[in-house]
């Protein structure tokens, strides 16, 4: 029988981080996911995660930290100077929104600390600046419990809640 | 004459590894254990095991703490939303996985330290998870 499992990395932790900065700037930034950079607008912003870390294990459940790459990317025009002032504006508004959001109400994930914002960052593309915000999330995992019995003839079944069982041999 | 002896890198840890994957993923999920990377269809794994650790001296039974890289690759030429959504749908499931073997045998202890995202061009459009795992097993 499968496992019950929920798809924490994108689910719990990607989607509600973009949802949220897609409510905030509407359509005027394109938010996306991806590990590579993608030619969208005059500028976009990159959601990927580069590891989680496990923090501490419980009786039931798993403490994980997620490290989250976003990079901003905006296209120079003229001399630069209004792009480079559109990206400092923009990335203090992220800022701004990771601050507002620092838990997630509902869905019981929070932030382990702001982001930290690197300028100037070589992405491999021309003509762009690249900011890059990396914010780490905690979020506690619940994993089913099982229970083992051996019977006589040493063959062992697993339980979980008495609703239904697993058979090993 | 030789001793007894347990081969307890393939027989406690990496084959109980890929009894679990395959019964949770059947055969759409291959686990190799060779070193060198090859590409093998839509989705596999290799696993890697890097070393191991003696614990508390008992009498009887060793305990060791066994370290292993268990890397995930699946295929994404079409690098999409759903694309990923799918490779971190695979990465959750396989964590679910380890995480009830370590329920199950009372003497395999499984923890997963961390897992790390790549995305290189030396793996021709797949994804890869590194899943950095412990092993405390007894034998």
């Amino acid at each position: 029988m499968a496992l019950n499992y929920e798809n924490i990395t994108y689910e719990k932790i990607m989607t509600p981080l973009r949802d949220k900065l897609r409510t905030e700037f509407k359509g005027a930034l394109p938010v996306y996911f991806d590990s590579k950079h993608k030619e969208i607008g005059t500028k976009s912003l990159r959601i990927y995660p580069t590891s989680q870390e496990l923090q501490e294990k419980r009786t039931k459940s798993y403490l994980n930290l997620y490290n989250i790459e976003m990079d901003y990317v905006v296209k120079i025009y003229g001399d630069g100077e209004k792009a480079l002032n559109e990206m400092y504006k923009d990335v203090s508004r992220i800022e701004t929104v990771l601050f507002n959001n620092s838990n997630g109400g509902d869905i019981p994930y929070f932030y382990a600390g702001m982001p930290t914002i690197e300028h100037n960052v070589d992405a491999g593309i021309d003509n762009v600046y690249v900011s890059r915000i990396t914010i780490p999330v905690l979020y506690e995992e619940v994993h089913e419990r099982f229970v083992r019995f051996i019977t006589s003839n040493d063959k062992f079944f697993v339980t979980s809640d008495g609703l239904f069982y697993i058979v090993r041999s | 004459m030789a001793v007894a002896s347990t081969n307890a890198w393939k027989i406690d840890i990496e084959e109980t590894i890929q009894r679990a994957i395959k019964n949770e993923f059947f055969s759409s999920l291959p686990v190799f254990r060779s070193r060198d990377f090859q590409h093998r269809g839509n989705q596999f794994c290799i696993l890697k095991g890097d070393n191991s650790e003696p614990q508390n001296t008992m009498y009887q039974v060793l305990p060791n703490s066994y370290n292993l890289d268990f890397e995930f690759y699946m295929l994404d030429h079409k690098r999409n939303d759903t694309t990923i959504k799918h490779f971190f749908n695979q990465v959750s499931r396989i964590e679910e996985t380890f995480y009830s073997l370590a329920d199950i045998d009372p003497l395999f202890n499984c923890t997963i330290n961390g897992i790390t995202y790549e995305d290189d061009v030396e793996f021709n459009g797949y994804r890869k998870a590194t899943y950095d795992m412990t092993v405390r097993n007894v034998r």
